[in-house]
């Protein structure tokens, strides 16, 4: 990610440098905005499918019951604002300072947007019975689309993860001296590996929550099978993920004695 | 080793996974998992590998101040992502046109290949060493740190310096200053089919070589051994170079001194000689690392000579070098008796130049002749004065104060060239040594 050095004018090509960095950050912006709302868009759906109040309340009521912020002549749902805002004013900061450790900040502040939506009856029962010795059954804990929207909503912060880091390594390379036309293959490169990883991991847990949701439905009156058939699957999936980890590790270890010694100053 | 992004999605998975078995929330579970697939995922992908690096210099032995385009032709078999290429230059390396660092992306499926050219100006002498082609392979998805390696071999670029040029005044009749050979023979050497004289038979004359009818006309005279025919040895005489490579030698720029002229004018002088068919040797002392350079003769010679002056590199001085260095040739010296030529600063240490000039008197002349000895004295004072007036005046009165020593190396017999490297060249400052009628 870049640093305080990265800003430094390129020695070797200095106007080169100066022209694209101002491009880079323009496109930097203008790209994060959009990838902001896309994230703030997903969450709002995903938080459509809010079961907090499953039971309880339906979706209209939550919509009906929310307030509105009235500004002059403009009337915003609060939902809106504060869904929006947000990731806005999350995603903002990032955007303006991107570096490891903001993207850090960035991005567990959105996980714990993700795990509010997310925070259900099950969660609430356990307090409730624990503390209150209440007992609140929820009728559907699993959403698919809920959990569909929101691993869009992740694959939203990843691209803009690889947006930043895109640019970052565009000017590495700059200040390093690659020529631009090179430089200018980065973001592309980078894309075409991340889009069918991503669309894999997004496909996986898809595949996972229909799964349950369709255990749910089919082995609804026996108490055995749904719990069992996910387990079954977890575990199917776990032979592969194995084999992944089996062959990272196995690759780090050669890593290890193949290092060669730290590259020197340039 | 993985990279910090991949440390964070990886703690976010931890978070999810853990809190949603916690709480038997089955959301989190899954979206820990997507997460933990996506970094799965993105670090098995395998990163480049399997590369071929060929480098190609224009090249191999340039000249100082040369343009020299150095092709890299790289290859990537296997994997996927970014391979940055990178040729470490030297320092003094100028890069000219292109880059020396290159960007390759190496995508699914064929190999990648790229061929880069990139020019570079060699602007000082002197043997460098290009190391390996630099690869960092780079995951695409910087969820795995970059790894280094060296790919190609090392190469060494010897940059040579271009000689001064150092010629001989045709047609012009003149007086010159000191007897300098030009036509002398050789003192020892392959004998030639041209008569010399007829003497007195030595051991070890071949027999070949006795001349019978000047014998048998010397049987009336009390010497009763035979005479033989003595022809010339080939050749020319020998030339014996002293050259310093003291600290004190430099002045100026690292790429633009007084002793990369002097080097110049060396190669220079090494070539006159060579051309005309003398046979050169010499010790270059006071050196990082002292060279000493057997006599010989031919066009080999003088690449010899001019790749260890390319490689010469200034040391400490140190006292008694010239004597030591003197020394050292001795058993040389006495055989050839050659001509020799000390470059060196007398006034650094005048009696150290002193003793060091004795002992070569010494090994050289005999009591019937004196041999010549040039020493040619680098004058380094408008480079270090530069444009500063006064400064010019104070190295014209140091110059003053050193001439009356100078007188003492004449009596000598010692011809002192005073020389100065940023205003003449030494061609035409041995020129001026000749004065017409």
């Amino acid at each position: 990610m870049s640093t305080q050095e990265d800003e430094a004018a390129d020695p070797l090509r200095p106007d080169a440098y100066k022209g694209t960095q101002a491009t880079m950050t323009a496109r930097l912006i203008f790209r994060q905005f959009g990838f902001l709302f896309l994230a703030a868009t997903f969450l709002l759906f995903a938080t459509f499918f809010i079961n907090f109040y499953d039971g309880l309340l339906d979706f209209g009521d939550i919509w009906r019951n929310s307030p509105t912020l009235q500004w002059g002549p403009f009337a915003i749902h609060s939902w809106l604002v504060i869904v929006y805002g947000y990731v806005f004013l999350v995603g903002i900061l990032f955007a303006l300072g991107p570096s490891e450790r903001s993207f850090r900040l960035f991005f567990f502040l959105m996980m714990a947007a993700l795990l509010a939506i997310h925070y259900d009856h099950s969660i609430l029962d356990w307090f409730l019975r624990a503390f209150l010795t209440a007992d609140i059954r929820p009728q559907n804990a699993v959403s698919v689309f809920k959990i569909l929207f929101s691993c869009l909503f992740l694959v939203v912060i990843i691209v803009m993860h690889y947006n930043v880091l895109s640019d970052d390594f565009a000017r590495r390379f700059l200040r390093r001296g690659v020529p631009t036309d090179e430089v200018a293959r980065v973001r592309p490169g980078v894309f075409k590996v991340l889009v069918p990883t991503i669309l894999s991991a997004a496909a996986l847990a898809t595949a996972l929550g229909l799964l349950g949701e369709l255990g749910q439905l089919i082995f609804r009156d026996t108490t055995f099978l749904p719990g069992k058939l996910q387990l079954f699957v977890l575990a199917g999936l776990m032979v592969p993920v194995a084999f992944l980890i089996r062959g990272i590790l196995r690759d780090l270890a050669g890593q290890r004695k193949n290092r060669t010694q730290p590259r020197p100053n340039r | 080793m993985i990279t910090r992004s991949a440390h964070t999605y990886f703690k976010a998975f931890s978070l999810l996974f853990l809190v949603g078995l916690a709480f038997g929330n089955l959301n989190y579970v899954l979206l820990g998992i997507f997460l933990l697939a996506f970094v799965l995922l993105g670090l098995n992908v395998a990163e480049p590998r399997g590369a071929l690096v060929t480098r190609r210099f224009s090249r191999m032995t340039p000249r100082a101040g040369d343009v020299v385009d150095v092709t890299l032709e790289v290859e990537i078999k296997k994997g996927t992502g970014f391979v940055e290429v990178y040729d470490e230059l030297p320092e003094l390396f100028e890069l000219v046109d292109g880059s020396n660092v290159h960007l390759l992306w190496k995508g699914l499926g064929r190999a990648a290949k790229a061929t880069y050219v990139y020019r570079v100006r060699c602007p000082r002498r002197g043997g460098y060493d290009l190391p390996a082609t630099q690869l960092t392979l780079i995951n695409p998805l910087r969820l795995r740190k970059a790894r280094v390696v060296d790919a190609g071999q090392p190469q060494t670029l010897i940059v040579r310096h271009k000689a001064a040029g150092v010629r001989r005044m045709r047609e012009v009749r003149g007086v010159a200053h000191s007897t300098r050979t030009d036509i002398d023979l050789a003192r020892i050497g392959a004998r030639s089919t041209d008569f010399d004289e007829i003497r007195d038979y030595r051991m070890g004359d071949p027999i070949k070589h006795i001349n019978w009818k000047a014998t048998a006309r010397r049987t009336t005279s009390e010497s009763a051994l035979p005479l033989v025919n003595e022809y010339e040895p080939e050749g020319k005489k020998a030339v014996y170079l002293f050259l310093d490579a003291a600290t004190y030698m430099q002045a100026g720029s690292t790429l633009d001194n007084t002793f990369e002229s002097v080097i110049k004018a060396t190669t220079g002088v090494v070539k006159f000689f060579l051309d005309k068919g003398y046979k050169i040797g010499g010790q270059f002392f006071n050196a990082h690392k002292d060279v000493t350079v057997y006599p010989d003769v031919g066009e080999r010679q003088y690449y010899r000579i001019a790749r260890e002056l390319s490689q010469l590199e200034a040391g400490e001085p140190q006292e008694g070098a010239l004597e030591r260095a003197v020394e050292h040739n001795k058993a040389r010296l006495i055989q050839m008796r050659p001509v020799t030529i000390v470059i060196t600063r007398p006034e650094i240490d005048f009696e150290d130049t002193i003793r060091g000039l004795k002992a070569l008197r010494r090994y050289t002349s005999t009591i019937r002749r004196l041999h010549p000895i040039f020493l040619i004295n680098p004058l380094v004072y408008s480079v270090v004065a530069g444009n500063d007036q006064y400064a010019q005046w104070t190295t014209t009165l140091l110059r003053a104060e050193n001439r009356s020593r100078y007188q003492v190396l004449t009596r000598m017999g010692v011809h002192v060239v005073d020389w100065d490297p940023k205003r003449e060249d030494i061609g035409v400052r041995l020129l001026r040594q000749v004065r017409t009628r």
